[in-house]
């Protein structure tokens, strides 16, 4: 038998429970002195009552001591039976995989029930025994051995951690090889086999795993229909995993958006395949789209049944034209209805006191200012600014061109993946007056990336950041590019691209966004906590949501969704066929007793009190 | 004697008056100086006859019978003597507790059964006794004793242990005219008090024991938790006082009563309890309701 408290506490304990017995039978009442005639009578009485009742009496109070003493002593002491004790130092590693999150038929979840094993862990060690708590996620790490008291306040800040490589920590290496520590330490691991399916060997093992049934949301984007820039479509990906075979199943989906707009859907659901719904977001306005799955029955796992998105398209775009009056473009914008169209003659007046609270988009034609103006911009022509890619200057440009500056755009090779320029045919498109960019100006460094042209010729350039920004290397009227039947498309896909609210996908966990000074705010508007990290900032995306970050006029939308087919399937564990441990009742029993044992102590040291009082004892 | 600042004061003389009213109209075959001893013999009251047999004194001889009968027949008379009474008053230390003190009404007590003595005529002894014979007035007769008898009780005080087999034995171990030995005490003797009366029974006195007890011995009132120091001894008894504890001192004072009156009763002695709270002229009556008192 071991006990829970520590040696100089029961130690302790022991005097001052020895004191307090002396201190009560110190505490009684001195008799008052009462001088009789004569004591003949009383001693007649006094000594027969004595031969008879005195032993007894003397035996109940010492009994009476003796168990209310050692009721105290057990409840300081917290004595823990036989086989429910460890000693030493144990090294706990908790699996804090997404897959612990799964709830349980209890009611509790599987890190709950591991925690709670830890804990009676602790609650049955010795209270010399010293703990190092890590975890697969390799949050906590590190070779120093603490209290009990210390490595429960650890337990309480651990959880289960999304969006990170789970394994088993090398306890041998944190510890040091062929250390006191490594050998003699106990190492137990807990967790559901799920992440981390096995353990080396000699680490006892202890699994909370369980069958649970789930169905989770496996992917769910937002996306343009490539026919018309302007209309998007949802495409969901559903994965059913019951807890035990049976048929086809019913997951019901619901899309919600911004101004009340829905759409649900009934899918049938193989269990453990994919299954895969586009859903056309038809009435749906710009902003935050919602994923929502339900099944009949239980569902272990939440996370996953939710998933964000953001519809980025605007209904209204304010556009600019700055050197104008130009019919060219003025019809060409004219003709997308998104556009409100103001138009301003060249030069540097028209630009003056731009910014993005007036105007969406400025379109320039003609000579570049000086200074990038503060909103997107969709440049075309020649002339160099500090804010555009260096040019190549006026030369013969390209195979197949004519002298000069005449380039024929099929020729020279192109992002064809990108957004802008997938699936568009320009075979026949053919420039003139080009002033190329040189390419050696887009390198890792520059924040233009080349879109169009060759190793030598840079033709159309793209830019994210502080603003999405276009710029042709020539003139767009110099060009035949209007008169090809994909131009309108281009240029529509251009005017979304340049205006459409940036949106990032995240799994759930740390998520970084590109944004070199800003801050996070959730969908409450509350600021989340963050940090910088270079170029980037970084928050704990923790649960499934939208999240936006600001900074520097510009904003992004962070669709933090948890989209994991290994999370989902939380049946999926090397542990499947085991039982799970039970949790260990005399560990319970032994830290749970100790305060009935003080109450029976203090209902005894009262029932002594009141026998004496009433001359039941001495 | 000044009779205001004494034991013995106008009241208890009133007292008294009253007692000798109540004794004589409780004994009215008695006669002032003429008390039957149990002795048969010259007295002149005709007590009995019996047959003449060789030896007997002729002049006892009924004649008038003879010629009635033609037999001796012998008359018998009780012999009247002086009956000498002894009072023997406790002044141990346990004496002087109560309210009021038993000491004083043992001595009350004594005083009223002296005035009747020798208002009676009889010859009245009292005895002083603690751990011995501390004093004691000579046998005295004749009313104008009584003062004596009350200047003696008067001077009393309570002290000491107690011994009344020692004084009898001192006090009976001298030749003693046969009479009345009353004992006025709390009878708390550690020592053998059935000896004590054996010393006196074999002396052939009549005895009459008067055990006088304060109300809170008959039934004490004591804190839960006491510490009882003896007044004659000093010695010390720590007691936890449950009624339960009660019952038992109350049944052992009863068992230490019943052994005396046991004993009295066995020879024909008279005994009877005193409570020192009540009036001590009840206790002088309950004396002579016993009929032992004065035969």
């Amino acid at each position: 038998m071991g006990f829970g408290a520590a040696p100089l506490l029961i130690a302790l304990g022991v005097l001052l429970t020895a004191g307090i017995i002396v201190v009560l039978y110190w505490v009684r009442p001195e008799p008052q002195p009462v001088v009789v005639p004569s004591n003949l009578i009383w001693r007649r009485v006094l000594d027969e009552r004595r031969r008879r009742e005195d032993f007894w009496r003397w035996l109940v109070s010492l009994v009476i001591a003796l168990l209310a003493g050692l009721a105290v002593i057990l409840a300081v002491a917290q004595p823990l039976p036989e086989g429910a004790t460890r000693g030493g130092r144990i090294v706990v590693v908790m699996d804090t995989a997404p897959s612990m999150e799964a709830a349980l038929p209890d009611g509790g979840t599987r890190w709950e029930q591991a925690a709670e094993q830890v804990r009676r862990i602790f609650a049955g060690s010795t209270e010399t025994s010293e703990f190092l708590l890590l975890d697969t996620a390799g949050d906590r790490g590190g070779r120093s051995f603490i209290g009990k008291r210390e490595a429960l306040e650890a337990l309480e800040d651990l959880g289960p951690v999304y969006g990170r490589d789970h394994r088993f920590p090398d306890v041998a290496d944190l510890l040091g090889s062929g250390s006191e520590a490594a050998l003699t330490a106990d190492v137990i691991f807990v967790g559901d086999g799920v992440y981390v399916p096995e353990a080396p060997e000699g680490v006892e093992r202890i699994s909370v795993f369980e069958p649970a049934p789930n169905a989770g949301i496996t992917a769910f984007d937002v996306r343009p229909l490539p026919s018309d820039p302007g209309r998007f479509e949802a495409f969901i990906e559903v994965v059913r995993h019951p807890a035990e075979d049976d048929d086809r199943g019913v997951v019901v989906l619901q899309i919600d958006g911004a101004g009340g707009a829905s759409a649900r859907r009934t899918v049938q659901v193989d269990p453990g395949t994919p299954a895969g719904e586009t859903v056309p977001l038809t009435g749906f306005v710009a902003g935050p789209v919602r994923a929502v799955i339900a099944i009949s029955g239980e569902d272990a796992l939440s996370a996953d049944d939710v998933a964000h998105a953001y519809v980025p398209a605007r209904n209204r775009l304010r556009v600019l034209l700055a050197g104008g009056p130009n019919p060219f473009w003025e019809a060409a914008l004219r003709l997308d209805p998104r556009v409100s169209l103001s138009v301003a003659p060249a030069g540097p007046e028209a630009l003056a006191d731009l910014d993005s609270g007036s105007v969406d988009l400025v379109v320039i034609e003609g000579p570049p200012p000086d200074a990038m103006p503060p909103v997107p911009v969709l440049f075309a022509g020649s002339g160099n600014a500090e804010w555009l890619p260096a040019r190549l200057g006026s030369e013969a440009a390209g195979p197949g061109g004519e002298e000069g500056t005449t380039v024929m755009l099929p020729v020279v090779r192109g992002q064809t993946g990108h957004l802008l320029l997938r699936d568009l045919n320009f075979e026949d498109a053919l420039a003139r007056d080009v002033e190329a960019f040189d390419t050696a100006a887009f390198g890792e460094r520059s924040s233009w990336t080349l879109l169009l042209g060759d190793s030598r010729l840079g033709l159309l350039a793209a830019r994210e950041s502080p603003f999405r920004s276009l710029a042709f290397a020539f003139p767009i009227a110099r060009s035949n590019l209007p008169l090809q039947a994909d131009f309108p498309l281009l240029l529509s896909r251009a005017l979304s691209w340049l205006t459409d609210v940036e949106v990032r996908r995240v799994g759930l966990g740390q998520a970084r966004v590109a944004m070199a000074a800003g801050a996070i705010f959730d969908s409450d508007g509350r600021e989340v906590p963050s940090r910088r990290l270079g170029s980037e900032i970084s928050f704990d995306a923790s649960e499934p949501s939208l999240y936006y970050a600001a900074g520097g006029g510009r904003e992004v939308v962070v669709a933090a969704s948890l989209l994991d087919r290994r999370a989902s399937n939380l049946n999926q564990s090397a542990w499947a066929g085991e039982s799970p441990a039970t949790l260990a009742p005399a560990a319970t029993a032994a830290s749970a007793i100790w305060p009935i044992l003080a109450l029976f102590a203090l209902l005894l040291i009262v029932a002594e009190w009141v026998a004496f009082h009433r001359h039941a004892t001495v | 004697m000044s009779n205001s600042n004494t034991l013995f004061d106008n009241d208890f003389m009133e007292r008294l008056e009253y007692l000798k009213l109540m004794a004589t109209r409780m004994l009215p075959s008695r006669h002032r100086g003429e008390h039957r001893a149990r002795k048969r013999g010259s007295g002149i009251e005709l007590a009995d006859y019996r047959p003449y047999v060789d030896g007997d004194d002729t002049r006892d001889v009924d004649w008038k019978a003879f010629l009635r009968l033609d037999k001796l027949v012998l008359r018998i008379f009780d012999e009247e003597a002086d009956l000498p009474v002894y009072l023997f008053v406790d002044r141990s230390a346990s004496m002087a507790f109560g309210n009021p003190p038993k000491f004083d009404f043992a001595r009350k007590m004594a005083g009223a059964l002296s005035y009747i003595g020798l208002m009676n005529h009889d010859l009245i002894s009292i005895v002083w006794y603690g751990k011995k014979i501390d004093g004691w007035m000579a046998p005295k007769r004749g009313r104008n004793q009584i003062f004596r008898a009350f200047r003696f009780l008067d001077a009393g005080d309570p002290g000491g242990a107690t011994s009344l087999s020692a004084c009898f034995r001192s006090f009976f171990g001298s030749r003693r005219k046969r009479g009345l030995a009353v004992v006025l005490s709390d009878l708390m003797d550690e020592e053998d008090l059935l000896g004590a009366f054996d010393a006196c029974r074999h002396q052939k006195h009549d005895m009459f024991v008067v055990q006088v007890l304060t109300p809170e011995e008959l039934e004490p009132a004591l804190p839960d938790e006491a510490l009882l120091t003896d007044s004659e001894d000093g010695s010390e008894r720590r007691v936890r006082v449950t009624p339960r504890l009660l019952d038992r001192y109350q049944k052992a004072l009863a068992e230490h009563q019943e052994k005396v009156e046991e004993y009295c009763s066995r020879y024909g002695f008279g005994f009877c309890v005193a409570n020192s709270g009540e009036p001590f002229e009840d206790a002088v009556m309950a004396i002579f309701k016993t009929d032992r008192f004065i035969r």
